[in-house]
């Protein structure tokens, strides 16, 4: 089943920059999609756009059978409480334990508080973090940082996860490990969106695009 | 192409233990957020508590003169002087038509035969009656006005008073209370322009203190937009913030007027006893210092309402991590 497709979508920034042009993509439910291409390509852009974060200035976005193009501010928020969603840096916020990193999303679902306990402290040992719930993402190393990042995409058990360079900051190794523990998540039907310049993590992927500049145009990408 | 849904997943649910675990650590944040800049926090504060304590200070001295200038005529009262020639029928029917007039709380009747003996026993001259004709003093009712009454209505009721027969005259200083209320009217006006200006500048400082708590947690307010925070949970913190600015500036209001008043209140018995009124200066009771903090807890509020909605939307905008 498709769970995410983009029709003709281009996208306009307001100063006139136009990133994106005639996009059109479906992602099937359950899979690991990769998006890659240079630096400058829209790759964020496209991610900010299925976050709702951005309006398409053409075309359309559905979601799970909903076109979140029409949703408005109010829906759009809980919207973006059911994904999930890492990025390369500035994931976590400092002054908050690991704990408080990734209970924030449960706590904006309003979830009991026995509960919220359980599902990080599962959530911290399905990615190996068990132990670090009082630790401050400052004394974690890149990697285990991205782990919290991640923890915190999972902790609602999204239907769908995006992640931005997730492994941007990691070396190959690490890279791969944390692809690995997102890769896991499609075994539950979790879809995951991964922006990656790396074309060696695209042999997790089970689908792939790459944005790549339009023909005739500067500074505007479409898929290919 | 796929069906046409509102949205794509069902709503949480929220019940109302979820709704005031939020508020606990709203109230938590906006404290760690106070005591993590301790000092700007004491000093925003203060200017919040001064700006409150100068129109509340006011408020108070201004009731006080409000009530010297009313109780004026109410606590000491004023004579009305019979003509030594009015019968007792004629003093004792007049009497009664000034008791029963509606801006009249009590009248008391002095004979002329006790105010002379008053006189002389003040006077510490007890024999001179004898050597006296006849009594030279007459008789005199004194007049206590109803509460509230204004000088206007009190100039009504002498004007009634001096046009009985049986009476000679009135003798009432309306100056006095034409003072009174002058300095009661231009302090009541003072009193508007500073607590405008004060409270606006109360808010302008919540406002701004609010504003920097928002600029240093930025990174938060953005993650917290793309994680799918409500407005009303990214800025809970923030209101929270404002609130407790507000409220102990309230606080600290109360203290200020406390110990301003205990160093004013002796001149401004001795001024208003020379009017002939006597009236502690009104302590500050719970009553007052829950108004004094409700009215802090108010502005901060209001500030921090303006700030978060004008600034939490700007950065949520440009969102970019």
């Amino acid at each position: 089943m498709k769970i995410i497709e983009f029709n003709g979508v281009d996208h306009v920034f307001p100063d006139g920059t136009k990133p994106l042009q005639n996009i059109s993509l479906s992602i099937e439910e359950g899979t690991l999609h990769f998006i890659v291409g240079p630096s400058g390509s829209g790759k964020t852009t496209l991610l900010n756009l299925l976050l709702g974060l951005y309006q398409p200035a053409v075309g359309e976005i559905w979601v799970n059978k909903c076109n979140i193009c029409v949703l408005s501010e109010r829906q759009l928020t809980l919207y973006r409480q059911h994904l999930g969603a890492i990025f390369q840096q500035n994931n976590l916020i400092p002054h908050r334990t690991v704990f408080e990193n990734v209970a924030m999303p449960l706590w904006l679902r309003g979830t009991e508080r026995k509960e919220v306990h359980q599902s990080v402290v599962s959530v911290l040992s399905e990615v190996g973090l068990r132990g670090f719930e009082d630790v401050l993402p400052l004394h974690l190393s890149s990697g285990d940082q991205q782990r919290v990042a991640i923890a915190r995409a999972l902790i609602t058990r999204p239907r769908i996860i995006v992640a931005d360079e997730p492994t941007g900051n990691l070396d190959r190794q690490l890279a791969g490990s944390v692809t690995e523990i997102l890769k896991l998540q499609t075994t539950l039907r979790v879809t995951v969106i991964m922006v990656s310049h790396d074309e060696e993590l695209t042999r997790y992927a089970d689908t792939t695009s790459r944005l790549a500049p339009a023909p005739n145009t500067l500074g505007t990408s479409t898929l290919t | 192409m796929f069906d046409r849904n509102p949205m794509p997943w069902a709503r949480t649910k929220r019940n109302r233990r979820a709704w005031i675990r939020d508020h606990v650590r709203f109230c938590k944040e906006a404290l760690h957020q106070m005591l993590l800049h301790v000092i700007m926090t004491f000093f925003v504060m203060l200017l919040i508590g001064v700006s409150i304590a100068l129109p509340s200070g006011l408020w108070v001295i201004r009731d006080y003169l409000s009530y010297a200038d009313l109780a004026w005529p109410t606590e000491r009262g004023f004579n009305a002087f019979f003509h030594s020639d009015a019968s007792e029928t004629q003093i004792d029917s007049t009497a009664q038509t000034i008791r029963n007039h509606g801006f009249v709380n009590e009248a008391f009747l002095i004979p002329k035969s006790v105010a002379l003996q008053e006189f002389l026993t003040a006077a510490d001259l007890p024999d001179l009656t004898d050597r006296m004709p006849e009594n030279p003093l007459p008789d005199t009712l004194t007049v206590f006005v109803k509460e509230n009454i204004q000088v206007h209505e009190i100039e009504t009721l002498t004007d009634f008073i001096q046009q009985l027969d049986a009476v000679d005259q009135v003798s009432y200083d309306t100056q006095i209370i034409v003072r009174f209320s002058a300095i009661h009217t231009i302090f009541n006006r003072l009193l508007w322009v500073v607590a405008g200006t004060f409270c606006l500048f109360a808010l302008f400082v919540s406002a701004s203190a609010v504003r920097i708590a928002i600029e240093s947690r930025l990174q938060e307010i953005r993650i917290l937009h793309v994680i799918g925070s409500p407005k009303r949970i990214t800025r809970g913190p923030f209101l929270w913030c404002g609130f407790m600015y507000g409220a102990l500036g309230g606080i600290l209001a109360a203290v200020l007027l406390t110990l301003v008043l205990i160093y004013v209140e002796e001149p401004l018995r001795t001024l208003t006893a020379s009017y002939g009124v006597r009236r502690d200066l009104q302590s500050l009771d719970w009553s007052f210092v829950g108004i004094v903090c409700a009215v802090g807890a108010l502005l901060g509020l209001s500030s921090a309402l303006y700030s978060t909605s004008r600034h939490l939307q700007r950065v949520t905008r440009n969102w970019e991590i």
